[in-house]
């Protein structure tokens, strides 16, 4: 895994409705399955809380930079 | 085709009808943004290497991308353009005339100003949309050139114009995104393929000896846990406590280019004030050197 992982997921939200809902909503922690998420990530990744694909985002690169 | 080019070209907005791009400095998180953009839709689209086929990408448009088609003409004025069209359709205009490297820098940009016009983009309340010229190129660069792709053919020491024809790009994009990938990994301004390297002639001693200076520059504990690191790396741990003089790891560094790309590499990035980042992006990577640099810099 890498952050390329973690563009990927985020990108994958951008560009498809359905799926970004699902990762906001963060109570469908089966849509991450087929990312290769260590479990730190996917902790960080569920705990999120935004009410924008842009506000999970900028949490998720402060996340990483931190 | 002068009909054509009449119907295109007063339709055009002024920012779109440009060749030359603004490309002015994006907020990391902006870059951040456009990277899973550009990488969402590599995975979209199945790509897993270079070159990035974007024109077969416009040819089959993602459904995001609904009622756009590419127009492909001999106009003799810009790269690419993209258009809208009052029926609804949407076009990308690529000039055959121009090289194929800028055909595909420029479909790529205005892939990006398709995205920014789609209802998904509107939908998101996509930054800068009104002016979506500003990030075309930036967004060219990360569809084309994705920095872990990038970075593979830097570790592979590949000159420039190798990579340009690996990715299928002009070498001005190389040269920003090789800019832009060192801003983040190595910091140095410098692509790795632009160093000499041990071996390459006779340059390697002073490139070594230099790398070695770097490392005895550093202050303490930074210093002993680079050395400590190269030595365990040239001798498989099988030197005991003692530091290394300079004259060793200028030895060490000569006689292993892989060893002297990594130090290279991991001094650069730990030298830049955003290693954290790229350091954690390499948390799983295969290099174990990669993994002990992690841990010499947290």
């Amino acid at each position: 895994m890498s952050s390329r992982t973690l563009q990927t997921l985020v990108g994958t939200a951008l560009i498809d409705h359905e799926f970004c809902e699902e990762l906001l909503d963060g109570r469908h922690p089966a849509i991450l399955a087929k990312f290769d998420l260590t479990d730190e990530e996917r902790e960080v990744i569920l705990a999120i809380k935004a009410d924008s694909i842009q506000e999970f985002t900028v949490k998720l690169y402060e996340w990483l930079i931190a | 085709m002068l009909f054509v080019i009449a119907m295109i070209q007063p339709m055009l907005p002024g920012g779109e009808m440009q060749q030359e791009y603004s490309d002015k400095e994006a907020p990391n998180a902006e870059v951040f943004l456009i990277e899973c953009l550009a990488g969402g839709l590599l995975q979209a689209y199945g790509i897993e290497e270079p070159p990035v086929p974007v024109r077969e990408m416009i040819k089959r448009p993602h459904f995001i991308f609904e009622h756009l088609t590419l127009l492909e003409l001999n106009l003799g004025l810009y790269d690419a353009a993209y258009r809208s069209c009052p029926d609804g359709s949407r076009l990308i205009v690529v000039d055959l005339t121009k090289p194929p490297a800028r055909q595909r820098a420029g479909m790529a940009r205005a892939l990006y100003i398709a995205f920014c016009r789609s209802p998904r983009a509107a939908e998101l309340h996509w930054p800068h949309c009104e002016h979506s010229y500003i990030r075309g190129d930036l967004f060219a660069r990360c569809l084309l050139m994705p920095a872990a792709w990038v970075r593979l053919a830097c570790a592979e020491a590949m000159p420039r114009e190798d990579i340009a024809a690996r990715f299928g790009v002009p070498a001005q994009m190389v040269a920003r995104r090789l800019s832009e990938v060192d801003c983040y990994a190595l910091g140095s301004g410098v692509a790795p393929s632009a160093h000499s390297y041990p071996g390459d002639g006779g340059s390697g001693r002073v490139v070594t000896e230099s790398l070695a200076k770097a490392l005895f520059s550093l202050k303490e504990p930074w210093q002993g846990r680079f050395l400590d690191l190269v030595a365990n790396l040239a001798t498989n741990s099988m030197r005991g406590k003692r530091k290394p003089t300079q004259e060793e790891v200028v030895t060490w560094l000569g006689a292993d280019q892989g060893l002297y790309r990594d130090m290279k590499l991991l001094l650069d990035v730990w030298r830049t004030p955003r290693r954290f980042y790229y350091l954690n992006q390499w948390r799983f990577d295969i290099s174990p050197m990669r993994r002990e640099a992690l841990r010499l810099v947290s």
